[in-house]
């Protein structure tokens, strides 16, 4: 068992690995001069300056040195200087990981919850209206592209009930201190409604399905024969069998949540490593928008072997691979 | 068959009833909401919200391009601040002098002015700013300064390497800092010698500053400004919902009315325009110190561009793109004293424009209904930034109007990086203005060619480039400006509209902002490119209608 | 990720006869067909001209001569939404026939060549599969430099993976079968196999794969296009129309927003709802269930 986890830390290190590799040939590719990306209006940047950043890129060597010397200085924490900002990255991501953290975290266990009930719900109902329901529910919201369902909720209410604020995360004009955890909370809704109403659907749909499977097993028919109500049946045989597949399709999510969170930001001005990543991208700040990337990439592929490990821990049996489809 | 209905029904049937319910919704929220004004108890008001647009950036940090566009005037003092009439005085210098060859200039300090913890402002304090920017050379170009030196407790003397009468733009735009707190995260904690303070940043959500207590000129009304860093939808629908008491909101919102609070449409210098490479293609030159493609055989041709810049319809772009709110550009210095007022010109003529390009041997043989030349069709991309919706609408209106002339622009939407690859072979929505004309030597001039992003044309004309000198060297301001008029033309030549038009300039944007009608916003300076600090040039002045 | 859930038990009120379930699903295929038919068809014959700005048609409801509205420089909305969508679908069209291809090409290579090498597929898929899909479709468009190449590449750079993986699982199961290894037995090469035996099979699935991945790409499309990195502004393309809107939300100009945003979910809905049915259709097992 501890040697499988093993191989599974092992191989994430690995992906890890390619994945940073992946990126610094992409970047290697384009026709993006890290330097030259730097100099901007009516400047006469300083040789020394020019010096520091090619040697941060080894723009002189050749890629293999490039790479290394690069991933390096990755791997001490040292980022770059953010082009934008013109400040360390790292204390740019730091500055706003908080806020889409704590944003991606309340719409993953709220949409985890919702979406395993919910489907676990329309299975043992299967074929009644509620289950329709669900349903339907599932298959509109996975055709609705993020931005559009965050665009129509701040339509209702923000603009036209007026329920919630338009954006930002406190309110206008309050001094730090002043702000309530009720003020956060209301302008933290919105957002984390959007991700929650999306990740329901995923969640649902698979654990209806597996619930599905399991209530069609032998054993279940048996139950059923034997007198067993609906409830006695999802405690005793629908729980168990279904909830770490629910757990570990919940965090192989982190990849769509991350790509939701950057959507939902930008729709309500909430400031967090989205939009930053965004403003990063639209306006040519590489060091910054590589930094985001990657710390994104990092909670992934964490996600990911949080979901491996949880189907070794429990069914040792299941085979590597079939947790995602 | 009735039950496969039923089964496209239960399919389709939500989703359509799911949309009707969205419809529903949606149509309600269009009917006006009861708007709750929830604007202070009268005669007390000493507070504003400001929602200018994501007006964060430089950071509060002159070595991060705080000051660049203007913005400095609220937390930082300069040596010299232009005056509405386009003159500059002394600020921090309690004066100042230019020696009679250009190669110096003394400022003398004045000794009342304090940053807001209290500290005197020294002239240390100024040669640090200023040695400190040099060196960095990102955010200020001070190249041209040979050296600074201080003398006594309050005088400070810049030696140049060549004269420079622009120097003025560095100088009223550069905003001291306090030498001995200045530092890395100086951001974070911006002390500036301006009417205001920085008491708050909360990055990307808004800025509070409140009155710096040791401000040295007048005490303005207002002893708390809030600006909140929101795009221009939010910012108009947080304006709608009472919230705010000056709004910048871009022309297409202009017709939008909101109870209490009045549009104003202020001047600007902030223009628009497309630049057309004035050499064939086929050379290669540098962006950036990235070797790009220079010159474009289509927009090489005079007549092409000057039929652009006849026959096109400056007011009618105007009106729709901007719903009229601005004013039709003939440079990038319309309306100010180094403006060459000869050079307006009559425009829309487009049967002229089409005999011109007829003239010159354009003409539409395969009617197409685009001209060509020696089997050249008269067709070029016009390259604009992808997240400028202003500018996009521009770009989609000039093609849209030069396809009346016979001439077929694509335009494209692209980020800053690949414009800076392809502005050089390609014509360009570009857009400037600064109070003062130091861009006109940096887009016209044959000497700069090759450096940064100047004169992306590659327009070159030695009788152009002599006056450009001149202005340059020139030891007064006057003597300056009649250079650069004559630069814009002489009678016989220039680079405005009446000869060469490398660049086809078009409009000055109308900077609009609804404002709370109980505030007065007073006599405001020419607004430059960059709505988001145009209107806190006069702050001080600022005060409450009765 | 979606694209395999939830089909078996569609069918499941209605498994009546089986000729019936097949006429209702050969239905529902047409009628996803015609929309998309219509919708292309309708942007062909829309003209230009009415996507031309317009001073005097700024700002309109949604009238008889304009269905959807116009916009702020008084183009009709209808027209750009349906050449939008073609674009749209030109470009879902294209990315998707490039994902596919890869994911073929990986999964039959996987699956046939030896544990060694389908090693280093399965590595690589899980890479791909591994990293956050949009945040490294705007990598690859920032570095691209957008347009309709950043799409396209970016899309199929980070789509093939799951489809990777039903192909190698299919032409796994093939290859164990009793024909191929009589075939194999008979000396015939592996490409002759591949050529002869597997593709055949498999190509339902890639089939199937293609539809299912298509709603997913032109709403990536959109996204990232609604985010700055995609398309240009001024072509007409859905996402472009759906951020333009959102600059406009809180000057109640719904129709911007509300026809447009529609009309994608329902062209993203009729390619899943084709890719399903054909699924049912050609695999009798799960619409008995």
């Amino acid at each position: 068992m501890s040697q499988k986890i093993l191989m599974r830390f092992l191989r994430m290190i690995t992906l890890m690995f390619g994945l940073s590799i992946l990126t610094f040939w992409l970047l290697h590719l384009s026709p993006i001069d890290p330097v030259n990306a730097y100099a901007v209006s009516d400047t006469s940047m300083s040789q020394e300056q020019l010096e520091k950043l090619k040697e941060y890129w080894g723009v002189d060597k050749s890629p293999v040195k490039q790479y290394f010397s690069w991933a390096g200085a990755l791997l001490r924490g040292d980022f770059g200087v953010s082009k934008l900002y013109r400040t360390p990255v790292i204390n740019i991501i730091k500055s706003r990981a908080m806020t889409s953290f704590v944003l991606m975290g309340t719409a993953w266990l709220l949409s985890g919850v919702l979406g395993y009930i919910l489907g676990a719900v329309a299975a043992m109902k299967r074929g009644k209206l509620l289950d329709r329901f669900i349903k339907w529910y599932s298959y509109i919201l996975v055709s609705i592209p993020t931005f559009l369902l965050a665009l129509i909720l701040l339509l209702v209410f923000a603009v036209w009930l007026g329920i919630f604020p338009i954006g930002l995360t406190k309110p206008i004009g309050l001094a730090n201190a002043d702000v309530t955890l009720a003020d956060r909370l209301r302008h933290f809704i919105l957002p984390a409604l959007t991700l929650s109403l999306l990740g329901v659907a995923n969640i649902a749909m698979h654990t209806r399905e597996k619930m599905i499977d399991i209530l069609n097993t032998e054993y279940v028919t048996f139950a059923r024969a034997r007198g067993e109500t609906s409830w006695q049946i999802f405690k005793n045989h629908g729980f168990r069998n279904s909830i770490i597949p629910a757990i570990s399709i919940q965090f192989a999510y982190f990849s769509e949540l991350f790509g939701g969170s950057v959507l939902a930001e930008q729709v309500f001005a909430y400031p967090g490593l989205g939009i930053t990543l965004t403003n990063a991208g639209l306006k040519g700040d590489l060091p910054l928008l590589l930094g985001i990337i990657l710390i994104a990439s990092l909670f992934v592929f964490i996600g990911n072997f949080i979901a491996d490990i949880l189907n070794t821990i429990i069914d040792p049996r299941m085979k590597r691979g079939d947790i995602r489809c | 068959m009735n039950k496969s209905k039923n089964l496209l029904w239960n399919r389709i049937g939500p989703l359509l009833m799911s949309m009707l319910l969205l419809l529903v919704f949606i149509l309600s929220g269009c009917s006006p909401s009861p708007t709750i004004s929830k604007s202070p108890e009268e005669g007390k008001k000493d507070e504003l919200v400001l929602a200018v647009g994501m007006a964060d950036y430089g950071m509060f940090d002159p070595k991060k391009t705080w000051g660049a566009i203007g913005q400095i005037r609220l937390t930082h003092s300069s040596l010299l601040k232009p005056t509405k009439d386009l003159t500059f005085v002394g600020d921090l210098a309690k004066s100042f002098e230019t020696s009679k060859d250009g190669y110096t200039w003394t400022f003398k300090i004045r000794n009342d002015a304090k940053f807001s913890n209290g500290d005197p402002v020294t002239i240390e304090d100024v040669l640090f700013t200023y040695e400190m920017l040099k060196e960095d050379g990102i955010a200020f170009d001070l190249s041209f300064v040979d050296k600074i030196e201080i003398t006594g407790n309050d005088t400070i003397i810049f030696t140049l390497k060549e004269p420079r009468s622009t120097f003025i733009s560095q100088l009223s735009e550069i905003g001291i800092v306090p030498k001995h707190i200045y530092g890395d995260n100086y951001s974070g904690n911006p002390i500036g010698s301006g009417p205001y303070q920085v008491t708050q940043y909360n990055d990307g959500e808004q800025i509070i500053m409140d009155y710096n207590p040791y401000w040295y000129g007048d005490e303005p009304q207002f002893k708390k400004l809030t600006f909140l860093l929101l795009k221009e939808d939010a910012a108009f629908a947080a304006a709608k919902a009472g919230q705010v008491d000056i709004c910048y909101i871009p022309p297409k919102f202009a017709g939008q009315t909101i109870p209490g609070m009045t549009l104003h449409v202020l001047e600007s210098v902030d223009s628009r325009g497309i630049t057309l490479p004035v050499l064939p293609s086929g050379r290669t030159g540098n962006i950036n110190s990235n070797e790009v493609q220079v010159g474009n055989d289509i927009t090489s041709h005079l007549a092409i561009r000057q039929a652009l810049n006849i026959g096109l319809s400056r007011q009618g772009i105007i009106d729709v793109t901007m719903d009229g709110y601005g004013k039709a550009a003939y440079s990038i210095v319309d309306g100010t004293p180094w403006f060459n007022e000869k050079t307006v010109i009559e425009d829309g003529r487009i049967e002229e424009a089409k005999q011109l390009l007829a003239d010159a041997g354009w003409v539409d043989t395969n009617t197409d209904g685009i001209v060509e030349k020696d089997g050249l069709k008269a067709e070029f991309d016009l390259y604009f930034p992808s997240n400028d919706q202003l500018r996009g609408d521009i770009a989609l209106a000039v093609a849209d109007q030069a396809l009346g002339l016979g001439i077929k622009i694509n335009i494209m939407g692209a980020t800053w990086d690949e414009i800076f690859v392809q502005g050089k072979a390609n014509a360009c929505l570009w857009g400037g203005g600064r109070l003062h004309p130091h861009q006109l030597y940096t887009m016209y001039s044959s000497k700069v060619h090759n450096k940064g992003y100047n004169n992306m044309t590659h327009y070159a004309n030695p009788v152009v480039d002599d006056y450009l000198e001149k202005a340059m060297y020139a030891a007064t301001q006057e003597e300056a400006n009649k250079y650069w008029k004559l630069a814009q033309w002489d009678g016989k030549t220039g680079f405005s509209p009446l000869a060469d038009v490398p660049i086809v300039w078009l409009a000055r944007v109308g900077h609009l902002y609804l404002v709370n009608n109980k505030v007065n916003i007073g006599n405001q300076l020419m607004h430059t490119h960059g709505y988001e600090f145009g209107l806190f040039g006069n702050i001080t002045e600022w005060s409450i209608n009765q | 990720m979606l694209e395999q859930l939830g089909r078996k038990e569609d069918v499941l009120p209605y498994t009546g006869k089986a000729g019936n379930v097949r006429k209702k699903i050969i239905w529902m295929i047409s009628f996803s067909v015609c929309l998309i038919g219509f919708i292309v068809i309708l942007s062909f014959i829309l003209s230009n001209d009415n996507l031309r700005v317009n001073n005097a048609s700024k700002n309109l409801m949604p009238s008889f001569k304009y269905l959807f509205g116009t916009d702020w420089l008084g183009r009709d909305m209808f027209t750009r939404t349906m050449k939008g969508l073609r674009l749209s679908l030109a470009v879902g069209v294209f990315a998707t026939v490039i994902s596919v291809t890869v994911a073929t090409l990986l999964g039959t290579v996987a699956a046939i060549f030896g544990k060694k090498i389908d090693e280093i597929i399965s590595w690589f898929i899980e890479l791909f599969i591994g990293m956050p899909h949009l945040i490294f479709m705007i990598l690859i468009c920032y570095i691209v430099g957008g347009g309709i190449q950043g799409i396209v590449i970016s899309v199929a750079m980070t789509h093939w993976t799951s489809l990777a993986r039903v192909v190698r699982a299919e032409v796994l199961q093939i290859k164990s079968a009793e024909y191929i290894q009589i075939s194999q037995s008979y000396g015939k090469s592996v490409w002759y196999i591949a050529r002869k035996h597997v593709m055949p099979s498999v190509f339902p699935q890639i089939m199937i794969g293609s539809f299912l991945m298509f709603p997913h790409v032109i709403l990536h499309e959109a996204s990232l296009t609604f985010l700055g990195f995609g398309l240009s502004p001024q072509t007409p393309a859905v996402g472009i129309i759906l951020s333009e809107a959102m600059s406009h939300l809180s000057t109640g100009q719904w129709w911007l927003i509300l026809f447009p945003g529609i009309l994608l979910i329902l062209v993203a809905k009729s390619f899943d709802n084709i890719g399903e049915q054909l699924r049912i259709l050609l695999d009798p097992t799960s619409s008995n269930e």
